[in-house]
């Protein structure tokens, strides 16, 4: 099976990956599926079960521009809290709980939007262009429907 | 002189609930200060809701807190239905106790396992103890799981579940939903068994203490979502006299409030529940409890873990039973027809008793608005038991077994900023 999650909360860019996971909906083959999750941690492990492919999308604060999307796979990570609590279990430790529990699917990949503002109640242009595009893109990648471009994902730059 | 000094610093973090510090000074071998500072957000949420309408509230209350957005709108709920004198019926409360049994289970079962487990195994992290002890993970995972599932079946989603409003719910799950839910929640009932047993077998540290229980009290039931508020030292009184009791004081170190009992510290929680409200257990729990060879009323507050383990068993065999009598309502909700008045609500959030209080007008909007969170009521509970479990423990021990000691103490209250906790940084100054 393969799955994608969005990880956002309401808090303007950070919501950009439940933004795609909406763009997403309806145009996917029907094994493919879509889960939004507002952190990482133990409940994203339980989506973990049964899935060959897993692919993840989150917002991303890296010093690039607004705007850019940054492919990933789980050993790029550093976990960034150095500790673990309920409420916080980064992605880097959530993929190294789930590679110790041996419940990591085959392939992980993560596209890392790069987010602009918290502040505001809507996405800003520049991540609500690249959600667009990545969604786009992924669709490409994960239908066969004949009006969905068949993306190359490799195109999508770190 | 020896001096030394503490300090915790946790950076604003998105996706975490909370922020705190501790702040400890030890000279000549004594502690002259220790001040625990937790962040707050429910006392700006309490200015937010002023002007709303009341079928806003539900929304923005569940925004207070990620872990347990349920027991924010059910005490919103509650108060607000008290205001309107509106009385949504036994269908309305069952189903809330089922879906407070979903978020018992999931936060319990991430505290339990996520937090306290690596600390009393031995373990940094959940991730170290994992390689060791996979099986006690994976069961975690699974109840914290299907305390999801049960949140979604009432809240249409587990993360800020919407399902909750005013005078009941916006849909009732039809047979077949409810059905495969109860398949799950049978399916779990040996995981929440062993689950008590081995929390029991754990070699805890023995640190009895003094402290007031404060829970709320129901008739029959184990509590979540009604009752009279109780303490062990004799306080039984209707959640409408909750502020003739309890006070809020400002102290300069912190941005929350510190609430005391007749001017004392006091505890809410999971112990303090069970230990006023053992004889309320369900017969499968308490059957389970007397299995363990443990016994409640404790004083030794590190049976909180003991307390979440046979809560989430309590949690399964409460949502069985009600879903085994479940029919489906003609309407899920009643009518609502605001009118002028004050409510007060008062449920057990996985962390404690969440006192709310609304002044609402004739249009249902809402003038004034008071949240007390369980982890405001702990604070000086909190700062007590450092105080005493650190000299217990020794202040001359190593940095960093006083740290983890300290660290361990706060976890136990699952406060919510557990996660801060994990940020304790200590600077050492010796003269």
């Amino acid at each position: 099976m393969i799955r994608i999650i969005g990880l956002g909360s309401p808090f303007g860019d950070d919501r950009v990956g439940w933004h795609v996971i909406e763009l997403l909906q309806g145009r996917l083959d029907a094994q493919v599926d879509l889960v939004t999750l507002d952190r990482p941690g133990a409940a994203m492990i339980n989506w973990m079960a049964g899935v060959q492919r897993l692919v993840i999308i989150d917002a991303l604060a890296s010093g690039q521009p607004p705007g850019h999307i940054a492919r990933l796979t789980a050993t790029d990570l550093d976990s960034q809290t150095g500790g673990t609590s309920s409420h916080q279990l980064d992605l880097a430790q959530t993929f190294e709980l789930a590679c110790a529990l041996d419940c990591l699917p085959d392939q992980v990949e993560i596209y890392g939007i790069e987010i602009d503002t918290l502040q505001s109640a809507e996405l800003s242009r520049p991540v609500m262009d690249a959600a667009a595009t990545l969604a786009r893109r992924l669709a490409g990648s994960f239908s066969t429907a004949a009006n969905e471009p068949q993306a190359a994902m490799d195109s999508i730059g770190v | 002189m020896t001096k030394r000094s503490v300090s915790i610093h946790v950076p604003a973090l998105t996706r975490v609930e909370g922020e705190g510090s501790l702040r400890l000074r030890i000279e000549h071998g004594e502690i002259q200060e220790l001040a625990l500072d937790i962040f707050e957000p429910p006392r700006y949420f309490e200015k937010f809701l002023e002007g709303r309408r009341h079928h806003e509230v539900l929304d923005t209350v569940a925004r207070i807190c990620g872990i347990c957005p349920i027991a924010y709108q059910m005490s919103a709920a509650q108060a607000i239905e008290q205001a309107f004198g509106l009385d949504p019926g036994p269908w309305v409360r069952d189903m809330r106790r089922v879906f407070y049994c979903g978020e018992w289970l999931q936060s319990h079962a991430l505290h339990v396992h996520l937090l306290a487990a690596p600390d009393f195994l031995g373990f940094d992290s959940v991730v170290g103890m994992a390689a060791r002890h996979p099986e006690v993970v994976r069961r975690g995972l699974r109840l914290q799981g299907l305390g999801n599932a049960l949140i979604r079946l009432l809240g249409g989603r587990s993360v800020h579940p919407v399902g909750a409003c005013v005078g009941g719910f916006f849909r009732a799950p039809d047979a077949a939903e409810v059905d495969d839910m109860l398949e799950q929640l049978r399916a779990a009932l040996p995981d929440a068994h062993d689950l008590v047993l081995w929390a029991a077998a754990l070699k805890l540290p023995q640190d009895e203490q003094a402290f007031t229980c404060v829970a709320l009290r129901h008739d029959t039931d184990y509590p979540f979502e009604q009752g009279r508020i109780v303490s062990d030292d004799g306080l039984s009184v209707p959640i409408e006299q909750y502020e003739d009791h309890f006070i809020e004081e400002h102290r300069p170190h912190s941005t929350a409030l510190f609430s005391l009992l007749h001017g004392a510290p006091y505890l809410v929680g999971p112990l303090a529940r069970l230990n006023l409200n053992h004889d309320r257990l369900p017969a499968a729990s308490l059957s389970l409890l007397r299995q363990t060879g443990m016994t409640f009323p404790s004083n030794n507050m590190f049976h909180s873990l003991l307390a979440r383990t046979l809560e989430i068993h309590v949690a399964i065999v409460e949502a069985i039973r009600l879903l085994e009598n479940y029919r489906r309502p003609v309407s899920p909700q009643v009518e609502v027809t605001p009118r002028a008045g004050i409510g007060c609500g008062a449920t057990e959030a996985p962390r404690g008793l969440l006192w709310h209080r609304y002044e609402l007008d004739d249009q249902g909007i809402v003038r004034a608005a008071r949240i007390v969170p369980p982890t405001s009521q702990n604070q000086a509970r909190i700062e007590a038991d450092l105080r005493r479990s650190l000299r217990q423990f020794g202040l001359n021990r190593p940095d960093d077994k006083l740290r983890l000691r300290a660290e361990t103490v706060i976890r136990n209250y699952d406060p919510c900023i557990s996660c801060a906790t994990h940020f304790l940084k200590i600077g050492v100054t010796r003269r």
